[in-house]
């Protein structure tokens, strides 16, 4: 197996206003010893902000995965997704729609604006923790990303 | 015949003109009389006489009387009538409130006056049928709306739900993995209830969000093979057949109007039910159908502990349970699904209370227009060799119905062990 895990640390982008999820993720990544930074942030504003390096964030290093929520407030996960993938400087990070709905609509609209994983959260803690560390396995250790 | 030949006749020929050929042919008849009896007159004395003037007064008073008979009867019958007749078009022409007025003699007033009732009678009618479809109209879109908003209130429910249902039980279980150790057995068992009643919420909301779906599919019941479906949910069922040991005997099954999805719902809740409820044996299925035109009439019978016939209705209830929970696991949704889907193919479903073996349900489904026999489709005038709608039968519905290790329907002689 080609192995392209980088053995520096990744800094990985939650969007997310569930602090539940924010604190669950936290678990998740405490609990497998994940190495990367778990940055988490509420609404699309401030991810974009985040992501451009404006705003309070001015010195947000650049995540190399980024976890977004579909229901967000304000500007809706899709919309934030629209945009990223619009942007060339931050079309290449994968991003993966992480969320409660399972509505096939959103599942269809993720990826018709070229999300690269569409995962509905776990009801079950262990099955929630499990879905963090497999996609944290295949988008920060398995796979090659664009440097 | 004669009947009818007269009717055609008066057709051909209106009153007036039948009148004016009376007239006319009196009025020929009286010349005929005047001239034949002058020439008979003549002939005899071969002079006029007082008698010939008599004679010809009396022709020629009768010529007069014909003549203003024919007139009289035009004005004072055939007038009206016609009149009458050209209202009474343009009421039947659909001008319902246009008055009926004639004068004229004492029939043709009161024809007139009967038409004009009949014609009140019809608006009334109207206007009460009216009436009836504006309300039913105004009836079926409220009751659109409030399908409309139930649906809707069901799916927006069950996603926002399962949020914080998603919240209770994922932290009940942190704390547990976390604490564990630090707390006792009782905490670890209040923990525990939290994340069932949590995850059984779950379950609840997940077969209403199934409960409402149906129907709110955009897609037409197409041709579907109920063998596939029941071959779908076996797969999908293929764990608890395997533990329980279950055998599922059935023959070919037809091609149904319905939608493959919803279609192996309905097997894999009757076959979950047959694999539940086990009186301890191993659980044994057997599927059967037959024409019951224009549908398919399936019967599923298991060896299951069976359902009071006291229940046969409730069951098929949203949420009704007849077992505690401790005994047997479910939502209590199963059936209800399954009566709502069927019920929207447009079939029916319900429990044979004659079986007591185990618990029995007969359901039909939409026969495909191509499956009908011709006797559905022509009526019983179109002949057709007999051994011919055997042999059809024979290729459509080899259900084993005839075998005798097979259940039969209910009237049969039923030789099941």
């Amino acid at each position: 197996m080609a192995d392209c895990a980088d053995p520096k640390v990744i800094d990985v982008l939650m969007v997310d206003d569930d602090d539940g999820d924010a604190l669950m993720t936290r678990e998740a990544f405490e609990y497998y010893k994940i190495r990367n930074r778990l940055h988490v942030v509420s609404d699309g504003e401030q991810a974009l902000q985040f992501l451009r390096r404006t705003g309070p964030f001015a010195d947000a290093p650049r995540p190399g995965l980024i976890l977004l929520d579909v229901n967000l407030p304000r500007r809706s996960g899709l919309e934030v997704l629209a945009e990223l993938k619009q942007d060339p400087e931050l079309l290449v990070i994968p991003v993966v729609m992480l969320t409660t709905s399972r509505a096939e609509e959103d599942i269809v609209r993720s990826y018709s604006l070229h999300a690269n994983a569409f995962v509905s959260k776990p009801v079950d803690f262990e099955h929630f923790i499990e879905a963090i560390r497999q996609i944290d396995n295949f988008f920060l250790t398995l796979v090659c990303l664009p440097g | 015949m004669t009947g009818t030949k007269r009717a055609d006749a008066a057709r051909r020929w209106p009153l007036s003109q039948v009148v004016g050929v009376a007239v006319l042919a009196l009025l020929l008849f009286s010349v005929a009389v005047v001239v034949i009896g002058e020439i008979a007159l003549v002939s005899a004395h071969g002079t006029r006489t007082a008698l010939d003037t008599v004679f010809i007064v009396l022709a020629i008073g009768l010529l007069l009387t014909v003549v203003l008979l024919g007139l009289g009867l035009r004005a004072t019958v055939i007038r009206p009538l016609r009149r009458l007749a050209g209202q009474v078009r343009q009421v039947a022409d659909g001008d319902l409130f246009r008055e009926v007025t004639v004068r004229g003699p004492r029939e043709v007033t009161s024809l007139a006056a009967d038409v004009n009732t009949m014609r009140e009678r019809i608006l009334h009618e109207l206007a009460a049928s009216q009436g009836a479809n504006a309300v039913l109209r105004a009836q079926a879109e409220e009751l659109q709306r409030s399908n409309a908003e139930l649906e809707q209130f069901a799916y927006v429910a069950s996603h926002d739900l399962q949020e914080p249902l998603r919240k209770v039980a994922s932290f009940s279980q942190l704390l547990q993995r976390r604490y564990a150790g630090q707390l006792d057995a009782r905490a670890d068992q209040y923990i525990e209830y939290a994340v069932d009643g949590a995850k059984r919420m779950q379950a609840l909301i997940n077969d209403l969000l199934a409960y409402s779906r149906v129907g709110r599919s955009a897609r037409e019941p197409a041709l579907v093979s109920s063998d596939a479906a029941l071959t779908q949910a076996r797969a999908n069922l293929a764990e608890q057949i395997e533990e329980t040991g279950a055998t599922v005997e059935t023959g070919h099954l037809p091609l149904v109007l319905a939608e493959l999805p919803l279609l192996i719902a309905v097997f894999q809740n009757l076959l979950s039910n047959s694999l539940k409820f086990t009186g301890g044996k191993p659980p044994r299925v057997v599927i059967t159908v037959r024409r019951d035109e224009p549908f398919w009439l399936f019967s599923f019978s298991d060896n299951s502990i069976g359902i009071d016939p006291e229940y046969a209705e409730r069951i098929f209830v949203l949420f009704q349970r007849l077992n505690e929970r401790s005994a047997f696991a479910g939502t209590g949704i199963g059936l209800a699904l399954t009566r709502k889907i069927i019920e929207y193919f447009g079939g029916r479903i319900w429990l044979d209370t004659t079986w007591t073996e185990g618990a029995r349900f007969l359901f039909t489904l939409p026969m495909p227009e191509e499956t009908l026999t011709p006797d559905a489709i022509q009526g019983p005038d179109s002949a057709r060799a007999p051994q011919d709608r055997q042999a059809a039968r024979l290729i459509e519905a080899p259900a084993p119905l005839d075998q005798p290790d097979h259940p039969q329907y209910p009237g049969d002689e039923d030789t099941n062990g």
